[in-house]
């Protein structure tokens, strides 16, 4: 066993404070307007509002009590009892904010309409210690305080995917309503989705696209591998040519030459097919080379010197040295390569053109956007994009490690 | 090995100097092998490859005659015959008989052009092969069997074997069109010269001299539009590179923390957005950013403002909001690629820093920050050349607005990729969207050309091994 | 050199591979043997991917195979014809019906008809980009006329000329016609916009005057919806008081909305946009918010569904109202916009793509598009029919009609400027005045 960690007083001694100052808060103003004053304890005494003030001031008192009991005892789950009842009063502190203009509101104090002017000094004060009792005890446990920044943060990017999730049971149609939480809340158009294809074809693009993904997969990762292994592991004179085209030719706005693209599959007659949107992406996907190749460079040499003396050719070297090395970035690279098809809708527009039933689901689902649709189609836009969400959310999380590590390995050398 | 003290005299010679020695040195096989590919072969001994050459001979004279010849021979004019309209009394409709199709002429020329470089390419190679055959036979060496050449293809030439695959798929779907689209800007193909009812052609610099306002006068709506948005784009660019860069590298720093525990869990949160489509993630973000969307009236509700903020509609708020949803979208990649890297910068640096009584901000910008700029450098410039050409934030965010009256087409977050694809979408004006696009991939293709190749990663590449 | 053998199998089966499928190839035989070359020259795991492809990918293919080759359609049924029809994702349906009841009727041919899925929004740059490749008839709307023509993608209307021109309102057939050719055959006359309001909170005479709803609406608590920052819809005010817009007989767009006039309509546009019940935004606000906080709104046919279910009995709507220029009242004018039908020029059976087109657009099917879609008709007696009078959106088109000015068509320069002077109304930029920003807009408008 460890031995148990020792408490920062200074940093303990703050947070009390803290906790003190946070009950001191409850007297002052809350809401001011005028001549009326409310505090925190007297907007309590007022039934509608009780709720939305009530868990601040629970949670005031706990830290209050938690504080006490610290400076009787500075034990450490007391400390993390105190952090919890601020992070609590931090949330709750939040919560009364944003409901703050239904509080005045309905109190009916006010006469004009409510702003957030109209605060008193008493509840930025509860949430400014509430702050800084979390962060003083927090750092007095030896806790990082990185918490309290990753989870704000996380709020902040879950709650637009959040949203469309919501956005995807939503029972009402329409692509904004004048209100955040939906009235009622459906599977229909997720059902809708698989059973009223005469429009959108969903069941049918889906799979057109898990087609075209897993080919592109397997074609850009062996392409990838190839030209990888060529410029890392073989010298060659044109090498250093190829490599720097390799680099710049990605850089010309890809849509400019979509329209010599189609005209080129449209003279090996394959345009309008699946085949060409595979050989597209792969081709574009190939050239993405790079970060593979600073990978593979990682690979120390003396292994390939040592296989080249037991005889082996370089065709050998790759399968058996390199290859086995190289799990992250392969996974690296078929993962980019997987994920292309179901995010991009420009290529495949110009490419398809009219042929509807080999649309991928991103180009579907964009067109539910357009004008005559989006009323109608907006929650199922939403769901669609859940459905194409859960897999390669699944499979990030099943190897995010091979990923950082794959690209880690490969950016670290151009 | 024979064969390298054979050949290896001529690989210091240029293209022409080594085809003029191979021709004076060579006897009449060798000789009669310029015109006749794999003549020489045939005659000693390497019958396969000699008739393959010598059929690839038969089959480039025949797709010159059958095919190319009837794009190449217009290649000057772009065609000059347009579609013919007739009345016919009989049918009682204008009878119409398809003329030149200027795009069609202009596409096929250049991979007819590119494969005449290809066929080069191997004529000469055919005749260093009859050479060198004529090399082996003097000097009485049995040259190599054909089963020989092809197991050479997974040892000393494997790089043969896994180029010429890709080389082709990069030929076809990326360099030619690329050519096509570079030569596009030298031609008057636009909204009034539409194929195949009309024809366009060659205009020189004319759509250059457009852009860059080198004519003066009237067309300065396009030279302003220009050099605006070629300023929006580097300030654009520059911003949201370190910014993402910069708050990706200090979350993967918070995550990868000694005493944080759930280093999975709070990665994941960040990687969810990234499964998100982003042209659904963005198309949400523009709904919820609305004039009248969810966080306006969410802002209103709670009293915070009384007027809904432009987020998109104003200028400066737009400029500012795509940046904003750009580290949105950002942020999770740059996290996931520094978090690897951060974990490979030696301890006993963090170490000694502190004994010193180093403070960890201090220790970010003394340590973390140059070793991370040092080994990153290559990935900043692909993500600022990414971020010149970052179509998707803008276009789904603002489409390039909010639109001014100044500009022409084109608004003030429009970047120069977005304004080009509305000048093709919207206003069907190609070449003048390739000259941008070749401004564009000038400015690109040099940055990343310089610091890949004078970077120190680049130099030392051979050291890391 | 070894190498080279590769390199020498490659270039061979590419040449023939090019030569062979282009589309003036003089033998497509040797193709299919030869594609798979390349594959069988890369390494061993690139083989399983190039030859499983085609397998996997069978049902596409089966989509592409009656488009793919011109020449063996042609010369195996010389007899069938072969056509392609775009409609738009919800006329598919309708398009198989109504397509169906064509054959029949035209049963001393054969027909075999395909579909493909491009709106009348898109049909100008879908064509564009490979008009071998586009449908033989296909809906688009009226302002990619001049586009389309000057591209020569349209065959002109000549038989049967009269009875068309006759069956369907003369506005509909000028916004077909070009100097003095017909192009298209008018579809539909229901691409404008009128008023819709919320009988609840804004009474019939309110709704005749801007200021009467503004003023019903804010005593209510409600907004006007109105896309201000849209070129299409800001022109009302510009044509209300007699501007003009057109295309020049070279092209280029003539504009007079700076004018006197002009500049006092878009001083109207900076009041209306400064009122504290304007509400601009896209359609999904209008459809979102009606009945609940907007009151009224300006918008097309095409919301009409959604409008109506938002307000149940107090659906209303009208025509558009009037708006106070210099202490007077000044009508609205508007866009009145059509979708046609044309011929492909590159159609190989120019004949029968007509029948269809005309079939596509007479008076039978513009009933069916009326009843199955609520689609607005072209044709003079669909239009008078009483189901047609009854619905209340159409009626209010048919209100606005006479003050609508045929969509002025080929105004490409014109949208995006407008949509900035528009934009800076909303956003309350007032740094220019509004003579200056009316000045910029018209000189980029008119810009060759």
């Amino acid at each position: 066993m460890n031995k148990k960690k020792s408490i920062r007083i200074p940093q303990a001694r703050l947070a009390m404070a803290a906790a003190w100052l946070l009950a001191l808060s409850l007297l002052l103003p809350y809401i001011i307007q005028g001549d009326t004053r409310h505090t925190g304890l007297s907007l309590i005494g007022e039934t509608p509002q009780i709720m939305r003030v009530l868990p601040l001031v629970i949670a005031i008192g706990l830290a209050l009590v938690f504080a006490v009991m610290t400076l009787a005892k500075p034990r450490r789950e007391l400390l993390g009892a105190l952090c919890a009842a601020c992070a609590a009063a931090l949330v709750a502190g939040i919560y009364a904010l944003l409901s703050a203009k239904m509080t005045a509101d309905a109190s009916g104090a006010l006469s004009q309409p409510f702003f957030i002017r109209h605060l008193g000094p008493g509840l930025w004060l509860a949430m400014l210690m509430a702050l800084i009792g979390l962060v003083t005890g927090l750092t007095a446990l030896r806790i990082s305080t990185a918490y309290v920044v990753l989870s704000a943060m996380a709020a902040v990017w879950l709650l637009p995917i959040l949203w469309l999730v919501i956005t995807a049971f939503r029972a009402e149609p329409g692509a904004y309503t004048t209100y955040i939480l939906p009235k009622g809340y459906t599977l229909d158009n997720f059902t809708r989705l698989f059973t009223e294809t005469s429009q959108f074809a969903f069941p049918r693009w889906y799979l057109n696209t898990l087609i075209v993904a897993v080919f592109t997969c397997l074609i850009t990762t062996s392409l990838v591998l190839m030209i990888s292994y060529a410029f890392s592991r073989l010298r060659f004179p044109t090498r250093k040519l190829f490599m720097n085209a390799g680099l710049i030719l990605t850089m010309f706005p890809g849509f400019m030459s979509m329209i010599a693209v189609y005209h080129i599959l449209k003279a090996i007659g394959l345009a309008k097919s699946l085949i060409s949107l595979i050989l597209v992406y792969s081709g574009g996907g190939a050239l993405g080379y790079f970060i593979a190749k600073g990978f593979f460079d990682t690979i120390p040499r003396s292994l390939d010197e040592a296989a080249t003396i037991d005889g082996a050719n370089k065709n050998q070297i790759f399968w058996k040295i390199i290859l086995p090395s190289s799990k992250p970035i392969v996974v690296y690279t078929a993962i980019t390569a997987f994920i292309a098809p179901w995010v991009d809708f420009i290529f495949v527009s110009v490419i398809m053109k009219d042929d509807y039933q080999n649309y991928t689901v991103a180009l579907g689902l964009y067109r539910m956007l357009e004008r005559e649709h989006i009323y109608e189609y907006f929650t199922r836009f939403c769901a669609g994009a859940v459905l194409v969400a859960i897999p390669i959310t699944l499979l990030f999380i099943k190897i995010q490690k091979f990923y950082v590590e794959g690209v880690t390995g490969g950016a670290v050398k151009g | 090995m024979a064969e390298k003290t054979l050949i290896a005299p001529d690989k210091r010679r240029g293209f022409l100097s080594e085809l003029l020695h191979m021709f004076s040195s060579g006897d009449w096989a060798t000789r009669l092998s310029f015109f006749v590919m794999g003549f020489g072969c045939l005659l000693r001994h390497q019958v396969i490859k000699g008739l393959l050459f010598l059929a690839s001979q038969a089959l480039f004279i025949w797709y010159l005659i059958g095919f190319a010849w009837q794009y190449l021979s217009k290649f000057n004019t772009l065609g000059t015959i347009g579609m013919h309209r007739e009345w016919s009394e009989a049918r009682q409709i204008y009878v119409r008989t398809p003329g030149d199709n200027s795009m069609l002429i202009l596409l096929f020329s250049v991979f007819s052009i590119l494969v005449l470089i290809g066929f080069l390419g191997l004529w000469r190679a055919s005749v260093r092969a009859c050479y060198k055959a004529q090399r082996h036979h003097q000097a009485g060496v049995r040259p190599p069997r054909f089963m020989e050449d092809i197991k050479s293809l997974v040892n000393e030439r494997f790089h043969g074997t896994l180029l010429t695959l890709p080389t082709l798929m990069a030929f076809a779907f990326t360099i030619l069109p690329t050519i096509f689209m570079i030569l596009i800007a030298f031609t008057n193909f636009d909204a009034d010269h539409q194929p195949p009812g009309n024809l366009f052609t060659w205009v020189g610099f004319e759509n250059f001299a457009n852009l860059f306002n080198l004519k003066g006068g009237a067309a300065t709506a396009m030279g302003n539009t220009f050099s605006g948005i070629f300023g929006w784009t580097m300030v654009w660019a520059v911003i949201a590179t370190f910014t993402n860069y910069l708050f990706g590298m200090i979350v993967a720093i918070m995550i990868n923390q000694k005493g944080i525990r759930l280093k999975g869990m709070w990665r994941t949160i960040f990687v969810i957005t990234i499964a998100v489509p982003q042209f659904v993630s963005l198309m949400l973000m523009s709904q919820i950013l609305h004039d009248q969307g969810p966080l306006n009236t969410l802002l209103k509700q709670w009293g915070f403002i009384e007027q809904n903020i432009p987020f998109l509609t104003n200028t400066l708020n737009a400029r500012i909001t795509v940046l904003v949803v750009n580290l949105w979208v950002g942020i999770p990649f740059s996290m996931l690629i520094t978090s690897g890297i951060l974990m490979n910068i030696p301890r006993d640096l963090y170490e000694s820093a502190s004994i010193d009584g180093a403070t960890p901000v201090r220790m970010f910008f003394s340590i973390t920050l140059p070793y991370m700029l040092f080994v990153t450098t290559p990935y900043l410039i692909t993500a600022f050349v990414g971020n010149i050409n970052n179509f998707n934030v803008i276009f789904l965010l603002t489409r390039g607005g909010p639109l001014v009256t100044e500009y022409y087409q084109a608004g003030k977050t429009d970047l120069l990729v977005t304004w080009l694809y509305k000048l093709t979408v919207d206003q069907q004006d190609y070449s003048l969207a390739s000259t941008i696009g070749i401004f564009v991939f000038v400015i690109s293709a040099t940055l990343s050309l310089l610091v890949y190749n004078l970077s120190g990663s680049a130099r030392k590449e051979e050291e890391f091994q | 050199m070894k190498k080279r053998i590769a390199l020498i199998a490659l270039a061979l089966s590419l040449m023939v591979l090019v030569s062979a499928c282009a589309p003036k190839a003089p033998e497509p035989t040797a193709t299919p043997v030869v594609t798979e070359a390349p594959a069988t020259e890369a390494p061993v795991t690139e083989a399983p991917a190039e030859t499983e492809a085609p397998a996997e990918t069978e049902a596409p293919a089966e989509t592409e195979a009656p488009a793919a080759k011109e020449e063996p359609a042609a010369e195996t049924s010389a007899d069938a014809v072969t056509l392609k029809v775009w409609g738009s994702q919800d006329d598919q349906a309708m398009l198989a019906e109504m397509v169906d009841a064509f054959k029949a009727a035209n049963a001393d041919k054969t027909f075999d008809i395909t579909f493909g899925v491009v709106g009348e929004p898109d049909a100008k740059a879908k064509y564009l980009e490979d008009p071998e490749a586009a449908a033989d008839v296909f809906a688009f709307a009226d302002d990619q006329l001049p586009a389309l023509v000057s591209a020569d993608a349209l065959y002109e209307v000549t038989r049967n000329k009269d009875a068309i021109v006759a069956a369907n309102i003369p506005s509909s057939i000028k916004a077909a016609t070009l100097g003095d050719q017909l192009y298209a055959y008018p579809m539909t006359a229901d691409n404008g916009y009128f008023l819709y309001y919320d009988k609840s909170v804004i009474s019939d005479e309110q709704a005749k005057t801007l200021d009467g709803i503004l003023e019903a609406a804010e005593k209510a608590g409600k907004k006007m919806f109105m896309d201000v920052s849209n070129g299409w819809y800001i022109a009302s005010f510009f044509l209300g008081v007699g501007g003009e817009l057109r295309v020049g007989d070279d092209g280029v767009i003539i504009c007079n909305f700076n004018s006197e006039d002009g500049v006092s309509a878009g001083e109207a546009i900076k009041a209306f946009t400064a009122h504290p019940a304007f509400l601009t935004g896209d359609d999904a606000i209008l459809t979102g918010g009606m009945g609940d906080t907007v009151a009224a709104g300006v918008s097309g046919a095409w919301n009409a569904d959604a409008i109506k279910g938002k307000l149940g009995d107090n659906y209303a709507a009208t025509k558009l109202p009037t708006f106070t220029v210099k202490d007077k009242q000044v009508q609205m004018g508007s866009f009145a916009g059509f979708k046609l039908v044309g011929v492909n020029t590159l159609t190989k059976h120019p004949e029968e793509a007509m029948d269809l087109a005309e079939w596509l657009t007479n008076e039978e099917n513009q009933l069916k598009r009326f009843t199955v879609r609520g689609l607005g008709p072209s044709n003079v007696k669909v239009a008078q029919s009483d189901a047609v009078q009854a619905n209340v959106a159409l009626a209010a088109l048919a209100q606005q009609a006479p003050f609508a000015s045929s969509q002025a068509a080929g105004l490409d320069k014109y949208w995006t400027p407008a949509e900035a002077f528009g934009t800076a109304m909303e956003a309350k930029d007032y740094a220019k005045d509004v003579k200056t920003l009316l000045d910029e807009m018209v000189a980029a408008i008119t810009a060759k």
